[in-house]
């Protein structure tokens, strides 16, 4: 028996017009539908208790300050709140520079054992202790 | 006769008010004085650091000198700008001394004298404040100091 090649006849209308009612979206939910959930979870939603946003939103601003400043302190520490002298002219240890410092470049040179301290290096400190405004240069 | 008399008198006027200008004329000249700084301390003295501070504004500062003991700088360290410019109410003296311990100062010694001249109205108002104090070996010392004025004119 060989296969046909004929080309199938013509749909009764009837059956095209069921075809194309199926392939037609359905909609799953109408607008009056729509509008009924929203209204309802606006009325739910608005009901709700906003004190929990709002301690969230309290607390926020304040901890937010904070851990900027903490921050910023913890940056800024070292340029300007540290007041500590530097070590090369600390020369007694004893965390400040002032005329024992000096006594004590000039003592260490007058022994013979401090090399690179010189009568100019001393003097220069000498003079920065003295100094009214900021540090400067040996007038 | 009347009219000589006229004139000697408008004369004696004229100068005795010009007199009376040019006093009024002339910039206040201060009052000068010496400020001697002294430090106590039982141990011998072999460095120390003052400061001086007049609170009401009026103190110039004219110049500096060294005390009584010859083994320290003369003049003490000092801020040689805030001198030179001549107005200031705050100034930081300094000095040391490398001599032996048996010659250096103790008791009560002159160690600073502070040539100022006071500008203002009121009595100047110094306030002397120890910031360091050391013996021969470098270790900090116990020292209170105290301050004597010299008026000078």
């Amino acid at each position: 028996m060989k296969p046909t090649t004929e080309e199938p006849g013509p749909l009764p209308p009837a059956i095209v017009s069921r075809l194309r009612g199926l392939d037609r979206s359905q909609p799953i939910v109408d607008p009056r539908t729509d509008r009924a959930v929203l209204e309802s979870a606006r009325e739910y939603f608005g009901a709700r208790p906003v004190s929990a946003p709002t301690r969230r939103a309290r607390w926020a601003l304040p901890l937010g300050a904070a851990a900027a400043m903490l921050l910023a302190a913890v940056l800024v520490r070292p340029l300007v709140f540290d007041g500590s002298p530097p070590a090369r002219d600390d020369v007694d240890g004893s965390g400040r520079v002032d005329i024992l410092d000096v006594l004590a470049l000039a003592r260490m040179r007058a022994a013979g054992d401090a090399a690179g301290v010189t009568e100019a290096r001393i003097e220069e400190l000498a003079y920065r202790i003295v100094a009214i405004d900021a540090p400067r240069r040996l007038p | 006769m009347s009219r000589r008399p006229r004139t000697l008198m408008s004369l004696l006027a004229v100068i005795g008010a010009a007199a009376a200008l040019s006093l009024a004329a002339q910039p206040e000249a201060g009052r000068f004085a010496a400020v001697d700084v002294f430090v106590m301390s039982d141990a011998p003295v072999a460095a120390w650091q003052v400061e001086l501070t007049e609170r009401s504004g009026a103190m110039q500062l004219v110049g500096i000198e060294r005390g009584d003991d010859a083994t320290f700088r003369d003049p003490p360290f000092y801020d040689r700008v805030a001198l030179e410019r001549s107005a200031t109410d705050r100034i930081v003296l300094a000095s040391f001394s490398l001599s032996d311990a048996e010659r250096l100062p103790r008791g009560r010694v002159r160690i600073a004298r502070v040539h100022v001249r006071a500008t203002g109205a009121t009595e100047p108002d110094y306030d002397l404040r120890l910031v360091a104090a050391g013996a021969a070996d470098g270790q900090p010392i116990a020292a209170e100091l105290s301050f004597e004025i010299q008026t000078e004119r």
